[in-house]
């Protein structure tokens, strides 16, 4: 709530300034608050289970839902500089579709007479991300390029239990690991008033296998995960104060 | 400007109720259909005489309703060579499917969780399938007059094994040793372990109960 209280701030005292501003800020450095739609991409958001003895261990059942992203850059050549982000992700839970289609595949993989499954928490990150950038005004307009690299910290991965019939159940743990991640994007930058400008960009993440753990799993049988590769794109908004 | 400024402020509220959205689900899948274990074929091969086999059909076909027929015992029998060694392997069928269905690829399929447990009866020592309940120890065509100083001389021993990361034997392939010659029974038992298969009996439930004649001369 404080980044989202920092950002309405930021633009309510963009508006009152906005028709005294001056020519755009030369000055490429800048810091920033952006937010927007975090959407799913790749094995992270399929939604099928395989079928018996092609089980599919790679789908992540991940949703399209938001990023909060605090970034930064700093611009020690004309238009070439190194820029970094902290970025807190969020990619939902899964639904009734999902936990059905799971407690189908466990009925089958297992030939039970049925399986009961319960999915909690959501995929959300911290991802701390570093690399170049590289700036071209045009106009107005500030085009940037930037490629980062970093580590993505899950806070969380859906929990998800399998009962068969009436026996214990086994886990697919929620994970709390770190995973190596890169993100490459493009943007643009529009001055709204002397420091502040508007922010527009799109970055594609992608991490390496997210290791998962599973508890009382006794036999090898059905979907059975692992690792969780993760994907997605960012599409944000915010504002950047230039420096 | 007053436009932008509300539209970031519907955002902002519309990512609020995201996060409180309810995060948990849960479904109950039942099973859409399972195969029955009509017919079951226990079939030897004497190691040092291919030509030297014998095959024991154990049958309960299942009536239009769905309901078990009285179990046809008429070729439930082994006959085996005294002092000898056989390599066997048991062959499940579902009659009730047209075609003929062939349990025992599903049951190679799904080896991680089914053991089969085979018990020579009489037997003067420990039970690998549980000791005497009564009725339940002896399945048809079993009778239950065990004497207990007769014994069978038979034992056999598992063959493959399973893909679990602690490896379990399976069933569907095993080793038959005969002794001096003898008579009883030989009972076998499918045990549907699904995420509890340890290598013993206790875990799961009972898919199969079957027995046979045996005579070792």
């Amino acid at each position: 709530m404080k980044t989202t209280s920092l950002f309405i701030s930021a633009l309510l005292l963009c508006t009152t300034t906005f028709l005294h501003a001056q020519e755009p800020q030369q000055s490429l450095s800048y810091i920033g608050i952006s937010v927007g739609p975090s959407i799913a991409t790749g094995d992270f958001s399929k939604t099928e289970t395989g079928t018996f003895g092609k089980w599919n261990n790679q789908s992540g059942f991940a949703k399209t839902a938001y990023a909060i992203n605090v970034e930064g850059a700093w611009y020690f050549l004309p238009q070439f500089g190194l820029t970094g982000s902290v970025a807190f992700s969020d990619h939902g839970s899964l639904n009734a579709s999902d936990v059905t289609k799971l407690g189908d595949s466990f009925t089958d993989a297992f030939g039970v007479d049925n399986s009961t499954v319960n999915s909690k928490n959501r995929y959300r990150s911290l991802n701390v991300m570093a690399g170049p950038t590289i700036a071209i005004p045009v106009h107005k307009f500030i085009f940037e390029i930037r490629g980062m690299a970093g580590i993505v910290q899950s806070l969380s991965t859906p929990r998800i239990s399998v009962q068969l019939e009436d026996g214990d159940p086994f886990y697919q743990n929620s994970s709390t690991a770190t995973a190596f991640a890169w993100q490459a994007g493009a943007g643009m930058r529009y001055p709204i008033c002397k420091k502040l400008q508007l922010s527009l960009r799109a970055d594609y993440v992608q991490s390496s296998d997210l290791s998962i753990s599973n508890s009382n799993r006794v036999n090898n049988a059905g979907r059975y995960v692992t690792k969780q590769p993760m994907s997605w794109i960012n599409t944000m908004i915010g504002v950047a104060y230039t420096l | 400007m007053k436009l932008k400024k509300t539209s970031l402020l519907l955002t902002l509220g519309a990512l609020t109720l995201l996060s409180a959205c309810n995060d948990e689900e849960t479904h109950v899948s039942p099973t859409i259909a399972n195969e029955a274990l009509t017919t079951v074929q226990y079939k030897l091969t004497n190691t040092t005489d291919p030509t030297d086999t014998v095959t024991g059909q154990w049958e309960q076909l299942l009536d239009n309703n769905g309901n078990p027929l009285p179990v046809d015992v008429s070729k439930a029998n082994l006959n085996l060579k005294a002092n000898s060694t056989y390599s066997a392997e048991i062959v499940i069928w579902d009659k009730t499917q047209t075609p003929v269905f062939n349990v025992s690829d599903e049951i190679k399929e799904r080896a991680n969780y089914h053991l089969f447990f085979y018990q020579p009866l009489p037997t003067d020592t420990t039970y690998v399938i549980p000791a005497p309940t009564g009725s339940d120890t002896y399945p048809d065509p079993i009778p239950t007059l065990l004497t207990l100083t007769a014994k069978l001389n038979m034992s056999i021993t598992l063959t493959d094994h399973d893909t679990n990361t602690q490896q379990y034997p399976v069933g569907l392939t095993t080793l038959v040793k005969t002794g001096a010659a003898s008579t009883g029974w030989l009972r076998i038992v499918l045990r549907h372990q699904p995420n509890v298969k340890d290598g013993t009996f206790a875990p799961g439930s009972t898919d199969l109960d079957a027995g046979y004649n045996v005579t070792i001369k």
